[in-house]
């Protein structure tokens, strides 16, 4: 898919976005979706869902989460799973709001970080404030 | 002597409940975790079960609440918890005290009743019945 102005829904093994989409993404992929720019906000359930792209916010729920190094959220990121990892050059500019069992928090985050979880570590960046629940 | 014998394939795989991921996990210790280059701008707030360690002053530039969850009591051992012999005087004083305010107010009432002049051996219900008849 190369460009979309409305609301993108799918259930499938495997998306690719290799594009622009004005509106927001609703995908059920078994793989990674892999997405360049969302204008929208991007909900995605998979089993892993890595994000190396541009998007105005993203619900998740998947396995493994992951932002990459291109990944760039101007709004907030709300993500449960097993797994959520935002890697060094990762960027999101609202809140960051994860349930799950581990998260590695290496990126930029312009607001809150909110979260309950078993391990976590942090070795980004975080504008606002960090309230998190540690429980092993 | 007894000989047990189990049945299964003792070369059988080992169950997994799902495929692995196929993008690798991070490794994370255990607990809370703070890098030398995290930075947080506002306030840092933990709420954690008891025996945690971490200190993040250093890197938080506003307030630092720590807040400690007392770890779960199974129920079962708490019903088996007897009281002590303390808490059983405390309880049965307390119930005797109970009993006498009650029997003191009930008497007080009953002698101010009778300066009163106020006492009626017919009940309110009969006197009612015999004035609305």
């Amino acid at each position: 898919m190369r460009q979309s102005k409305t609301t993108f829904m799918s259930v499938c093994s495997l998306i690719t976005i290799d594009g622009t989409v004005d509106g927001d993404v609703v995908a059920g992929p078994r793989k990674s979706p892999s997405t360049e720019t969302v204008k929208g906000s991007l909900m995605v359930g998979g089993q892993p869902s890595v994000l190396n792209g541009e998007a105005y916010s993203a619900r998740i729920a998947a396995q493994v989460i992951k932002l990459g190094p291109k990944a760039k959220l101007d709004g907030d990121l709300l993500a449960g799973g097993q797994s959520l990892e935002c890697v060094k050059e990762s960027n999101v500019g609202g809140d960051v709001i994860f349930g799950g069992y581990q998260a590695l928090l290496a990126g930029q985050i312009g607001d809150e970080v909110r979260g309950s979880m078993a391990n976590c570590r942090l070795e980004g960046s975080v504008g606002g404030d960090v309230h998190l629940q540690v429980r092993r | 002597m007894s000989t047990y014998k189990f049945g299964g394939d003792k070369n059988a795989p080992n169950m997994n409940f799902g495929p692995p991921p196929p993008v690798a996990m991070p490794s994370v210790p255990g607990g809370l975790t703070i890098a030398d280059s995290a930075t947080i701008e506002g306030d840092f707030e933990l709420s954690r079960e008891a025996g945690g360690r971490h200190r993040p002053e250093s890197h938080v530039n506003g307030e630092t609440t720590f807040s400690q969850e007392k770890p779960a009591q199974s129920t079962a051992g708490r019903s088996q918890a007897s009281p002590s012999v303390f808490a059983k005087a405390l309880g049965r004083v307390k119930h005797l005290v109970c009993v006498a305010l009650v029997g003191i107010a009930v008497l007080c009432s009953s002698a101010l009743e009778h300066r009163l002049g106020r006492y009626d051996s017919d009940p309110p219900r009969q006197s009612f019945l015999a004035a609305s008849g």
